[in-house]
């Protein structure tokens, strides 16, 4: 065919790509999109993709710098859709987003030049995946928002926020300067929680274990049902609150912030309570398992001091709370209003 | 044509160039060198080709089949070592923490043992192993002062091996992000000393000796993570510090 | 065998597929490392201990090691390259240890007999080199000929590092690899001379 009918060709198999919602093609199409946060424009570049996925299956998404949304839904297919922005076309062009898939999974990888340090492109990402696909997300740099995931989800952020909603079968969410914010998720076995900077909030969590940590951000526990919970943090308050199982072990430890446990009162515990500068009180009456510091009965109340011990228990004393800190105070409330500070 | 054999002492000394040849370890001079022998000696193209092709089916002989109680051990001793590790990555310098961190655990329960009639359950499996080195020592307080000055020594000395580490290699990371984690660690210090502070004023206080312990153990894990975490970044495997992450930010 | 690029980039991502599963405590994945690399990392530790039990006990210290170092593994090298190189060096510091040392060779080569090959080998002029044949001829070698051999030119090591696994120097370890190859050559085309 002579030149003019290819090139013809081309513009109409590439209107036809860009008209319809590319089934197992992908789609590139670059502008100069608004300007950027220092007024320089900005170009940007999409890139869409769609494979099948069958049931078992799983994403795995790794990338650098940029949001990611992955909601879980209806039907068998992976829907990426994903924004490149830079500060020109060569650099986007340096940063290629590499999909892979086996029969089983889908891999995307958001891949930066080796050689080429400074490459300024970020990568938003937004995906839509089986409801019961397994999903392992990282970024270093962006926002994590995951919402209807039942397979294993595992989610890391270096220096951005992680957010879970309705996750069935969550592993991990976890990131270093960002909050790790999760609502409604469940795990027939562990969870682990984690931040250096930022606060772990967790709201409606069901496991067989969990632990949550950060160093100077706070650990809220709120209406957490698990048979085994270990919340520390260096700095931050640690907030627990939750049915307490029969057997449970359950503990919570900030050096110079404060433990809080709210207890509903109808479940016994066994308690091992213990601060060094701090005040230990309880609404709760505690009766000590032995003698010495404080007295024999620590009748409900503040106790203050410094090595403060309390070793005893609540009702016929089915779960143990161990809880610590070094200089903050260590309180079992039975209202949540003393939850707020 | 006179034929030479290999056993020729005329191509003695070819031999031996046929052999590095043969692994490939012949510098130009040395190789046009042969070249111009092979060119009149058929006796020393056969020895080459022959080499060849030995070394080339060599390469194909299989390999031996190892017992089947093999991986019986094996697996046996993977499943302990993933059981004693809290967490997938571990690096040596680790293992010689976890002796350090399984004195302090294996101390700071026996130290309840003490103090507390009521039962103290171990915090974790490690201590189970442990609690018997230390109960064979003798002297129980005595064997606890002396595990927990160890303990320190072993943490301090990691601790300051890893600050260099990461003094060096901070220019790789993010500045925000080298920001944040030297706030933090601020933070972990300010911990460690107060922790320090509390135990010259009340020495046999067991809280503030495992606070020590706490905030230096988590020292050492979240300078252990920065290093991971600079070594991948320096390396411009960008894509392997989001897998880094893996193991990030678990104290 | 070269490698077209297409295979090459599918083994690699085998390669990292495998190593990301066992980093990832996928159940299952370790012993799939194990079936596809324990032949070779075993027989690796036979031929530098020249022991089997020995090398039972190394390839279970090679593959804990290797789970221990498995977050090194980048992916750039193959994944069998990257576990030979563990396995030599666990081998490498066995031997040079006190139970190690108990098994390097004693001899360092007797002289060529002519006496003792055939006069005509299984090798015929214009044919292929059958590998059993090889086989065969190797296991009529001499212990320090024979695990020279195979070091070098089936493991792939250096003579430096043979030397060490033998308890030999590097140029002992070289004229042992080509008196050994000299051999096979004999045994497998019968007596010079007679050709």
């Amino acid at each position: 065919m002579n030149s003019t009918h290819r090139f013809l060709a081309f513009v109409a198999a590439a209107a036809v790509l860009a008209a319809a919602p590319a089934s197992a093609a992908s789609l590139y199409s670059t502008a100069a999109g608004p300007l950027g946060w220092d007024g320089e424009p900005q170009q940007t570049e999409k890139f869409s993709k769609t494979l099948p996925l069958p049931k078992g299956g799983s994403l795995d998404l790794s990338n650098i710098s940029g949001d990611i949304v992955i909601t879980g839904g209806a039907g068998d297919q992976v829907v990426i859709d994903a924004v490149k922005r830079g500060k020109s076309t060569e650099d986007l062009k340096l940063v290629q987003i590499e999909v892979a898939s086996t029969a089983t999974r889908v891999e995307v990888r958001t891949q930066y030049p080796r050689e080429r340090r400074n490459v300024n492109v970020s990568v938003d990402y937004t995906v839509s995946v089986p409801r019961a696909a397994g999903v392992t997300v990282r970024t270093v740099s962006g926002n994590l928002n995951l919402a209807t995931i039942d397979g294993e989800l595992m989610a890391d952020s270096v220096s951005g926020d992680v957010n879970v909603k309705a996750a069935s079968r969550l592993e991990s969410a976890r990131s270093v300067s960002g909050t790790v914010t999760v609502a409604s998720a469940a795990s027939d076995g562990d969870i682990s929680f984690a931040s250096v900077s930022g606060d772990v909030k967790l709201s409606q969590v069901k496991a067989r274990g969990i632990d949550a940590s950060s160093v100077s951000g706070g650990v809220t526990l709120a209406d957490v049902t698990c048979g085994r919970a270990k919340a520390k943090s260096v700095s931050g308050d640690i907030v627990f609150g939750g049915p307490l199982a029969k057997g449970g072990r359950y503990s919570l430890q900030s050096h110079s912030g404060n433990v809080t446990v709210l207890a509903d009162g109808k479940t016994g515990f066994e308690v091992s309570a213990g601060t060094f500068s701090g005040e230990i009180s309880s609404d709760l009456k505690i009766v000590s398992a032995f003698g010495g510091e404080p007295p024999a009965d620590s009748p409900p109340g503040r106790h203050r001091g410094p090595g403060q011990r309390v070793r005893g228990s609540f009702g016929d004393g089915g779960a143990f709370l161990e809880l610590n800190s070094f200089s903050g105070d260590v309180k079992i409330v039975t209202r949540p209003a003393e939850l707020r500070k | 044509m006179e034929r030479h054999t290999s056993a020729d002492p005329a191509c003695g000394r070819f031999a031996a160039l046929i052999h590095d040849r043969v692994d490939g370890a012949l510098d130009a001079g040395a190789q046009q060198e042969l070249d111009a022998h092979l060119a009149s000696c058929a006796a020393c193209r056969e020895l080459l080709s022959d080499l060849d092709a030995i070394k080339r089916t060599a390469v194909d002989i299989p390999d031996l089949t190892p017992r089947s109680e093999v991986w019986t051990s094996l697996s046996a001793r993977l499943a302990a070592e993933a059981a004693a590790r809290p967490r997938p990555f571990w690096t040596g310098a680790r293992v010689a923490l976890a002796m350090a961190a399984t004195l302090v655990v294996a101390v700071t329960s026996s130290v309840w043992l003490l103090r507390a009639p009521a039962p103290a359950a171990p915090a974790d499996a490690s201590a189970g192993a442990a609690t018997e080195v230390i109960q064979s020592g003798g002297n129980l307080v005595q064997d606890v002062d002396e595990h927990l000055r160890i303990a320190d020594e072993h943490y301090v000395k990691a601790i300051a091996g890893l600050e260099q580490v990461v003094k060096s290699g901070e220019g790789a990371l993010d500045p925000a992000l080298a920001a944040t984690l030297q706030k933090n660690l601020g933070v972990i210090d300010q911990a460690i000393t107060e922790s320090r502070e509390a135990i010259k004023t009340q020495p046999n206080s067991q809280l503030a000796q495992t606070s020590l312990f706490e905030a230096l153990r988590q020292k050492v894990s979240l300078l252990e993570d920065t290093v991971a975490l600079i070594n991948v970044m320096r390396k411009g495997d960008q894509a392997g510090a989001a897998k880094i992450l893996g193991g990030l930010s678990k104290s | 065998m070269a490698m077209i690029p297409s295979d090459r980039i599918e083994a690699n991502r085998l390669d990292r597929d495998i190593a990301q599963r066992c980093r990832g405590g996928e159940a299952g994945a370790f012993e799939e490392l194990y079936k596809r690399f324990g032949s070779r990392l075993y027989t690796v530790a036979y031929r530098m201990t020249g022991s089997a039990a020995d090398a039972e006990d190394l390839v279970q210290d090679i593959f804990l090691q290797v789970y221990r170092r498995l977050d090194t593994y980048r992916g750039d090298a193959a994944l069998g390259t990257w576990l030979h190189r563990i396995a030599v060096n666990a081998c490498l510091d066995f031997v040079r240890s006190k139970q190690g040392r108990r098994r390097r060779v004693t001899d360092t080569g007797e002289d060529l007999d002519a006496l003792e090959a055939p006069a005509a080998g299984p090798w015929r002029a214009g044919a292929a080199l059958d590998r059993m044949e090889l086989e065969r001829a190797i296991a009529q070698l001499p212990p320090s000929y024979r695990r020279a051999f195979l070091l070098h030119d089936v493991e792939g090591l250096e003579h430096h590092e043979i030397g060490e696994t033998l308890g030999i120097a590097e140029g002992t370890s070289k004229s042992l690899l080509f008196k050994a190859r000299m051999r096979l050559r004999v045994l497998l085309r019968g007596r010079p001379g007679e050709r």
